[in-house]
C-alpha cells in the first residue's frame, strides 16, 4: 500500500471534479477523507479552506488541483505554502479561463525580478 | 563588457542568486558582515566563468518557462475538452445523470502519482497506473474481490488488480461522449506531470539565494535591478 504512490487530490466545481474522478483520481472510503471537494454556491470560504489545509497536511497526498477562481479564495492559505509537494496546480473553470497574473507560482517567479515581495 | 547589457542583467538577477546557493553557511555569514565596498570588490571579482555560468543557468531558465507555458496550454486544452464532453453527455444521458449525485459512496483511485527527488533537491513526478502494480500489492484487493463475490468464485489475479472503471458510476450503457470526456481528462493527467516537473524550475534554492543576495547587498528597500546594474557596471 506504501509503495502506491502518493494520491491527487481535486478541490473545483461539479464539472472539473467530476471529470477528474472520471479519470480516476478519486477515493472515498470510510477509513479518510476523500481527496476531492465539489465546490458549490453555497460552500462556504471556510469549509474550502478547512479542505485545503487538510489536503495540504496529508502525507499520502502528491498534488492538489485546484480551480483558479476557488485558488483566489484562499490566496493566502496558498502563498502560505511553500513545501514542493503536495505541489497545487491551479487550473482554469468554465466561467474563469485561466490566468497566469494570478498563479502564486508563476507570480514568485516574477518576484525574483521585480522589487516587490509578491507572496 | 563581453557579454551584451541584456545577458549581463540577466546574470545579476538570476546566476548570482544560484551561484550564492551553493556557498555554504559559514561563507554566507562572512559575505553578510563584509562592509559595502568589500562586497563590491567580491562582485567584481566573480569573473568571467560566473557571467558564462550565469548566462547559461538564466536561459535554462528561460527555455523551462517556455516549456511550463506549452505544457500548460496542453493541460487546460483537454480539461476544456473534457468539459464539452460532460455537457454532450449530459444532454444524452439527462442533465442529472452525470454529476455528483452518481459518486458511489467508495472509490478507488487508479491513478497515482511518484516523486521522487533528485540532488538538486527538486521534485519529479511519475504518474503510475493502478493496474501496473505488482502481484504482492495486489493481496488486499484480492481479498476483498473475493469476499464481494462470494466464496466459491476464485480469484482471477488480472480482474482483482483494476480498481472499477468511473464509467461504471454512469450506468451500464454510457453515452459515447461519456467514453470520451474520460479519455480527455486521462490526456490532461500527462500534461499535467509535464506541468509540475517545470513547476519545481521555480521552487528551486534559487528564491531563497535570491532573498540572500538582496540581503547580502543591503538592497532589501531598494528597486533591486537598478541598484545592482550600477554596482556591475561601476565594476567594469
Amino acid at each position: 500500500m506504501a509503495g502506491r504512490g502518493k494520491l491527487i487530490a481535486v478541490i473545483g466545481d461539479e464539472d472539473t471534479v467530476t471529470g477528474f474522478l472520471l479519470g480516476g483520481i478519486g477515493e472515498l472510503n470510510k477509513n479518510r477523507h476523500p481527496n476531492f471537494l465539489v465546490v458549490e454556491k453555497d460552500t462556504t470560504i471556510n469549509e474550502i479552506e478547512d479542505t485545503f489545509r487538510q489536503l495540504l497536511n496529508r502525507d499520502d497526498i502528491g498534488i492538489v488541483l485546484i480551480n483558479q477562481y476557488i485558488a483566489e479564495m484562499v490566496r493566502h492559505a496558498l502563498d502560505a505554502h511553500q513545501r514542493s509537494i503536495p505541489a497545487v496546480l491551479e487550473i482554469p473553470s468554465k466561467d474563469h479561463p485561466y490566468d497566469a497574473a494570478k498563479d502564486s507560482i508563476l507570480r514568485r517567479a516574477k518576484g525574483m525580478f521585480t522589487a516587490e515581495d509578491l507572496r | 563588457m563581453e557579454t551584451p547589457f541584456g545577458a549581463g542583467l540577466a546574470n545579476i538577477l538570476v546566476v548570482l542568486p544560484a551561484r550564492l546557493a551553493v556557498i555554504g553557511q559559514p561563507e554566507r555569514r562572512r559575505l553578510l558582515s563584509l562592509s559595502v565596498t568589500e562586497k563590491r570588490l567580491w562582485l567584481a571579482m566573480a569573473g568571467q566563468d560566473l557571467r558564462k555560468e550565469l548566462d547559461s543557468l538564466l536561459l535554462q531558465l528561460l527555455r523551462d518557462l517556455e516549456e511550463l507555458e506549452a505544457k500548460r496550454v496542453a493541460l487546460n486544452t483537454r480539461v476544456e475538452e473534457g468539459w464539452l464532453l460532460l455537457a454532450k453527455a449530459r444532454y444524452v444521458m439527462g442533465t442529472k445523470s452525470v454529476g455528483p449525485l452518481q459518486y458511489p459512496s467508495c472509490m478507488e483511485p487508479r491513478v497515482f502519482v511518484r516523486a521522487s527527488e533528485n540532488q538538486d533537491t527538486m521534485q519529479t513526478f511519475r504518474l503510475v497506473r493502478a493496474d501496473a502494480q505488482t502481484p504482492e500489492e495486489v493481496e488486499p484487493r484480492e481479498a476483498a474481490l473475493r469476499r464481494r463475490k462470494g466464496p466459491n468464485k476464485s480469484p482471477e489475479p488480472e480482474l482483482s488488480a483494476a480498481p472499477q472503471d468511473p464509467l461504471n458510476w454512469f450506468g451500464i450503457l454510457v453515452s459515447h461522449s461519456l467514453r470520451q470526456a474520460q479519455a480527455s481528462f486521462q490526456d490532461a493527467f500527462f500534461s499535467l506531470q509535464y506541468c509540475l516537473f517545470q513547476y519545481n524550475v521555480n521552487q528551486t534554492s534559487f528564491y531563497a539565494a535570491f532573498s540572500f543576495l538582496r540581503k547580502v547587498l543591503y538592497l532589501e528597500d531598494k528597486p533591486f535591478p537598478r541598484v545592482m546594474i550600477k554596482i556591475i557596471l561601476k565594476q567594469l
